[in-house]
């Protein structure tokens, strides 16, 4: 019992291998194993996305994910370039006040654009559904989703 | 979070002989209802069987006869967004559709979802919180807190896709080493305690969930209440299949989910049939539904407007129906 | 691209790029120091119990855990408390709330910690506990001391008002859920001194407690911020027990020791806004002016007195809302509970006081049938004499009857007020209502010492500078503003200086950043701190430049004189260190003016108020209760504004937690005293599908106040309460369900549920026959 095993996962592009228990989550894997401490301990239960990465593309929950069943790249914020059009819409939109959920918003949202197609305010609410936000009011966060994704 | 061992079967085989072999083992799929009860410590497994790597979990197929076969390990989203489900099975995908919020339902599983584990408010909580209790009957106790019992845990059937299953006469193909299909209602028992809530032995895996074509005409509706516009499980879930000759109904079933351990199939519904769904006809199969639904303090929301809701919900769903075969 | 930040203008928040790229690190965030271990409270499962024993001999034994403390193991005091020191970090005699740290547990990991905080062996023997406000006003448990405040003869006002309302007004707990959990990182340094990573709004409390506790002077503990993942009160006075613990471990065990709570544990060991109970009687004359209040408001503070007196003061300071009243007794009781020790949520009080005149305004017009509008307006403060408060302070520049004006024609009220009441005479299932809501809001600590703030500028070589202040950023944009005023005040662009953390090594005996205060008080240190450097810096300017000093202007960069001769900032500052002047400066302010005497109930508590406005627009389903926000139009008075971008944000933000406090958010106890709702499962905060999609936005123009840092005004606190209107809108919605002239009897929070059975209510007095919810 409490084997470590190794985990191998493409984080951001490079191939990391770590000693770990089977019950790390990828959440802790990421700011505990790789010091990647964008992604965010909300709640820890999966229900505020603030912990929000990519894995093969698809916006999980890396915080109810184990580390040992990842199967596919993992993108994480830290992975993501200053230039990306979602990162600049935050900006130019002031969308984070505290920025505690912003790296959540942010990977979901390249979740939906990897997606494909041009999301509609609604489709963007929907989208959005499960990141919470205490600071903005959202309306923010709502204006630099549907600037970078085509719906300004 | 306990410690345990994951163990990654590629095929159902080899997961049933895992589960079958190791102590304290339990499945896990999407993980998404697991791994939250796992760090409530609601259960300690040993070993975790996981589904993710076995193969043709994944996939729904649309026979020639109309039957949709899902496979257990279809991702919600999968299911919400599929073509064939929509057409065939529209109270599925809508189902499909409303769980939680869009990253459960990339992570969650179709089969995942009809196994969810009841919930309670005096079960979904830590393992610190429920031992000031002296736990409950759901779990490591002997007392219901709901209502005050020993006999019957009443913690609910919180699932969104099951509801809409029943109606749509779901079977699930299931591998205890036999393969078999049951029912998919008859999966459900009154009693909500984990080991009792699902009649399957446990080392069991349901490998699809097996939509049959519908009647000709046929429509369906799945509406939920919940608080808030995502990530809340339901307070009450309606889902109502049909089938319409012209402005005629000629099948009619009803179910509710999300009030106790087993989904609620509405009786009465036959009045139905044959009627055009006209106002008094909808009035009267929501006061049926009324009647015989009583929700209990055990999830969020003031059971007597559940039960309020639950009448309301009906009604709609069946305004829905009716106005959808209007529309086309 | 350095982001541009200029005071009085929009301009992004400071952190912004690393918010939107994971560099913005938060305690939890930063790299473990060698050796950390991770510590874990054990908390009292009941309300209220005497401690027989306590035993950690079995999680002792659980390999990895270095320390199981107990009240016995702390070397100095043990009793903390932001005002009394009434709470005992760790239960000693008596565990007084479920939630209440018994325990710690030390190890060498949070889930080691975790398995032997279920090890600790207590043995409870349980008491009796006080669960209710009721409970607690019949026991007489009262905390602090009850605040009076009287003007005029409220029984002869009563008795010839024409209208007299005479109910009780409830406001729910709201828990404060910042995204970012409570943590704290303990560091033992040489010496026998300790650097504190604390996710708090006040290091300067969390240094003197975690110094308290390990009876230290105040020197020996440095408390370091980063910056919070939000804080709207929360992290004011219950970041210290946090702090606290793992200074405890970090003592005990020599080694650093980390204290992250998990969101349960968080929602479940630190205290909410606080519930209130007010009776009161409020009477109005013909023309529906508020004639007399008589208040009677009890603040539910948990289980020790936290900061309960001072939002049950602010309470009664907030009776009165935007209204005059020329008779008043107002009267406050804060009662002891075995709960959760209440505390400070964004509004402090305030929104719970103006909730109760609020509801006596809709009542006065729900029972005559009339619109609340005329109510309150007629009741507005104005000109002498009606511009004196219930404190007898004076109300300067009343402007709620400006921002009716001017908010009326920009939500088109009226025409959409027509609207509404055409639609609702023909839709039978859903109904409309549009409600006002005017906000005066007190500017001030209410305890006249809090009002005092300082800086810390550092001018290198190079021109480059860094500034210190003693707010804390944790989101509201603190340190956006402070670098406009910075780079205003030495004329360089913001980007050539730098918001240093927070600290108590820079910047001593700090205020919360709270109250709204952040910006007003370290704004003028910080300006002060830069304008001594600047004055300094400007002497040597003259004398290279030939000019004279007075003439000097620092502007983008440059120092010179206008038309003649300039030089680089840069160059500037290293020609002052050639010459051997100081680059330094503190900065300080001290709030002018400010007198109140509590005793008497009188005088000046606030150095101004912050006012604002709101028209709330909502849809109500007599089916089902359920309700949604279609349009809302806020209106803001900041001032002139210090960076309107961050002030439109702290608006909205503020409105949508407000508007979540009064239709969503549930707060609920069993009936031993457990909080049932601690998970973002249950405890439900509003998400982007709950937000209204028309919010319209603006700050009012054309107010620069006296006095101010550049004429600014608060904003952190005022706009949650415009919120409130909300509760005016439903009202008249649920109103509109029946005949005129009943008063309707809403629960808050107004969830689906209340919303049905106020329905359903009001509809039965209203009619014979109505449906009931069990019918």
């Amino acid at each position: 019992m409490n084997d470590e095993l190794v985990v191998a996962i493409e984080v951001n592009g490079e191939t990391v291998r770590r000693l770990v228990p089977a019950s790390r989550t990828l959440l802790e894997f990421l700011r505990v194993d790789l010091g990647l401490t964008g992604s965010k301990h909300g709640c820890d239960v999966g229900d505020c996305g603030a912990c929000t990465v990519l894995v093969d593309g698809v916006a999980r929950l890396s915080c109810i994910t184990l580390a040992v069943e990842v199967r596919g790249p993992v993108r994480t914020i830290e992975g993501v370039p200053a230039d990306d059009p979602i990162v600049a819409a935050f900006d130019r939109h002031l969308a984070s006040q505290c920025g505690y959920c912003t790296p959540g918003f942010v990977m979901n949202l390249i979740g939906v654009r990897e997606d494909g197609g041009a999301p509609d305010e609604e489709a963007l609410r929907n989208a959005l559904g499960s990141n919470l936000c205490r600071c903005t009011g959202y309306t923010r966060i709502l204006d630099a989703a549907k600037d970078a994704l085509g719906q300004g | 979070m306990p410690e345990f061992e994951v163990h990654k079967p590629q095929s159902v085989a080899e997961a049933l002989s895992l589960r079958s072999s190791l102590p304290d083992a339990m499945y896990i799929a999407g993980g998404t209802d697991l791994l939250p009860n796992l760090k409530h410590h609601l259960h300690a497994p040993k070993h975790l069987v996981s589904l993710a790597a076995v193969q043709g979990f994944v996939g729904i197929e649309r026979s020639d006869d109309g039957t949709l076969r899902i496979g257990a390990g279809t991702p919600l989203q999968m299911v919400a967004d599929s073509t064939a489900v929509r057409l065939a099975a529209p109270a599925l995908a809508m189902a499909a559709g409303l769980v939680a919020g869009p990253q459960h339902r990339n992570m969650g599983t179709l089969g995942g979802n009809v196994m969810l584990d009841t919930r309670c408010l005096f079960y979904n909580q830590t393992h610190h919180w429920r031992s000031a209790l002296g736990f409950c009957l759901k779990k490591e106790g002997t007392w219901c807190h709901v209502v005050g019992s020993k006999a019957t845990c009443v913690a609910a059937q919180s699932s969104d896709t099951v509801p809409a299953l029943v109606v749509l006469g779901a079977r699930l193909a299931v591998d205890d080493g036999a393969q078999r299909e049951i029912p998919l209602e008859d999966l459900y028992a009154q009693d909500g305690r984990f080991e009792e809530a699902h009649s399957l032995p446990a080392h069991a895996l349901i490998t699809a969930i097996i939509v049959p074509p519908q009647p000709p005409g046929h429509r369906s509706v799945y509406r939920k209440v919940r608080t808030r516009e995502a990530v809340d499980f339901p307070q009450v879930g309606v889902a109502i299949a049909a089938a319409f000759d012209g402005p005629l109904v000629t099948a009619l079933s009803a179910c509710v989910g999300a009030v106790l351990p087993k989904p609620r199939v509405l009786k009465g519904f036959e009045s139905g049939l044959g009627t055009a769904l006209d106002d008094a006809t909808i009035e009267a199969l929501a006061e049926a539904a009324f009647k015989q639904v009583r929700p209990q303090r055990n999830i969020h929301g003031d059971p007597a407007w559940r039960r309020h809701m639950v009448r309301v919900e009906v009604r709609r769903a069946l305004q829905e129906l009716r106005s959808t075969g209007r529309a086309s | 691209m350095t982001p541009l930040i200029k005071l009085n203008a929009s301009s992004p928040h400071e952190s912004a790029r690393k918010h939107v790229s994971g560099a913005a690190r938060y305690v939890d965030d930063l790299p473990a120091p060698q050796g950390m271990l991770h510590g874990f409270a054990v908390a009292s499962p009941h309300a209220h119990a005497k401690i027989v024993s306590r035993d950690g001999t079995r999680a002792r034994a659980l390999p990895g855990v270095h320390a199981v403390l107990f009240a016995a193991d702390v070397p100095g005091s043990n009793h903390i408390g932001p005002v009394v020191h009434d709470e005992d970090l760790l239960a000693d005699a008596t565990a007084q709330c479920v939630g209440h740290a018994v325990a710690v547990v030390v190890a060498e990991s949070r889930d080691i910690a975790r398995e032997a905080a279920a090890l600790v062996d207590v043995v409870y023997e349980v008491l009796p506990a006080i669960l209710t406000i009721e409970e607690s006003i019949a026991a007489k448990a009262f905390l602090g001391s009850p605040h009076h405040m009287a003007r005029g003869d409220v029984d002869a006002a009563l008795a010839s008002a024409a209208i007299v309302i005479k109910a009780t007004a409830r406001n729910p707990a709201q828990d404060h859920f910042y995204l970012e959990t409570h943590a704290a990182l303990a560091i033992p340094e040489e010496g026998g001194n300790w650097l504190i990573y604390s996710s708090t709004q006040h290091p300067t409390e969390v240094q003197g407690e975690v110094a308290s506790v390990l009876g230290l002077p105040r020197n020996a503990v440095v408390v370091e911020v980063p910056r919070l993942g939000g804080g709207f009160g929360g992290k004011e006075s219950q970041a210290s027990q946090i702090a606290c613990w793992a200074a405890l471990g970090a003592h005990v065990t020599g080694r650093p020791v980390k204290v992250w709570l998990d969101r349960e544990q968080d929602m479940t060991h630190t205290g909410k806004r606080h519930p209130f109970r007010t009776d009161y009687e409020a009477g109005f004359d013909a023309d529906g002016r508020l004639t007399a209040l008589r208040a009677r408001v009890y603040a539910d503070a948990g289980f020790s007195l936290d900061l309960s007196q001072a939002i049950n003061d602010r309470a009664l300071f907030h009776l009165d809302n935007a209204y005059y009243v020329p008779n008043v007794d107002f009267q406050n009781f804060t009662c002891k509970t075995n709960l959760l020790s209440n505390t400070a949520f964004r509004g402090f009080g305030g929104p719970q006081g103006m909730v109760v005149i609020e509801d006596a305004m809709q009542r006065a017009a729900e029972r005559l049938g009339k619109d609340p509008n005329v109510f309150r307006v007629a009741s507005f403060y104005g000109d002498a004499p009606r511009n004196v408060t219930p404190y007898g302070m004076r109300v300067d520049q009343p402007r709620a009857a400006r921002l009716w004006e001017e908010l009326s024609a920009s939500s088109d009220y009226a025409t959409r007020s027509a609207a509404i009441a055409a639609h609702n005479a023909t839709s039978s299932v859903v109904k409309r209502g549009l409600g006002f809501m005017p906000v005066k809001f007190g500017i001030s600590f209410t305890a006249t010492l809090l009002n005092q703030a300082g800086a810390l500028v550092l001018v290198y070589a190079d021109g480059s500078v860094q500034m210190n202040h003693g707010g804390i950023e944790m989101g509201q944009g603190l340190h956006t503003k402070m670098l406009a005023i910075a780079g205003d005040e030495l004329g360089v662009p913001a980007s050539a200086v730098r918001a240093m953390d927070t600290a108590t090594d820079k910047v001593p005996n700090t205020s919360a950043t709270a109250a709204s205060s952040g910006s007003d008080l370290n704004g003028w240190a910080v300006r002060n701190a830069c304008a001594e450097i600047r004055q300094r810096m400007a002497v040597v300017a003259a004398e290279v430049l030939g000019v004279p000093a007075a003439a000097l202007v620092f502007a983008d960069g440059q120092v010179g004189a206008p038309g003649g001769p300039s030089m680089p900032f840069a160059k500037l500052a290293n020609t002052c260190w050639v010459r051997r002047i100081s680059l330094s400066s503190t900065g300080f302010y001290a709030t002018p003016d400010l007198a109140y005497d509590r005793e008497k109930g009188f005088g000046r508590p606030f150095f101004y108020f912050a006012w604002g406005a709101s028209v709330v627009e909502v849809e109500v389903n007599a089916l089902t209760g359920e309700h949604r926000v279609v349009r809302a139009d806020l209106l803001q008075d900041v001032g002139k504004s210090l960076v309107p971008s961050i002030d439109l944000g702290q608006v909205e933000g503020a409105f949508v937690q407000g508007v979540g406090w009064l239709t969503m958010e549930e707060c609920l106890y069993d009936k031993r005293g457990r909080f049932v709702t601690h998970g973002p499962s249950t405890y439900k905060i509003p998400t982007i599908g709950d937000v209204p999609a028309d919010l319209r936005v603006h700050l009012l123009e054309n107010v620069e106040q006296d006095g101010t840092i550049h004429g600014s005004k608060a904003v952190g606190e005022p706009p949650l309460m415009l919120g409130i209107g909300v509760v005016s809108a439903l009202r008249q919605a649920i109103g509109a369900f029946a005949s005129p002239g009943h008063e309707i009897e809403l629960a808050l929070p107004a969830t689906p549920e209340a919303v049905l059975r106020a329905i359903m209510d009001v509809r039965a007095r209203s009619a014979a026959g109505a449906p009931s919810l069990h019918g």
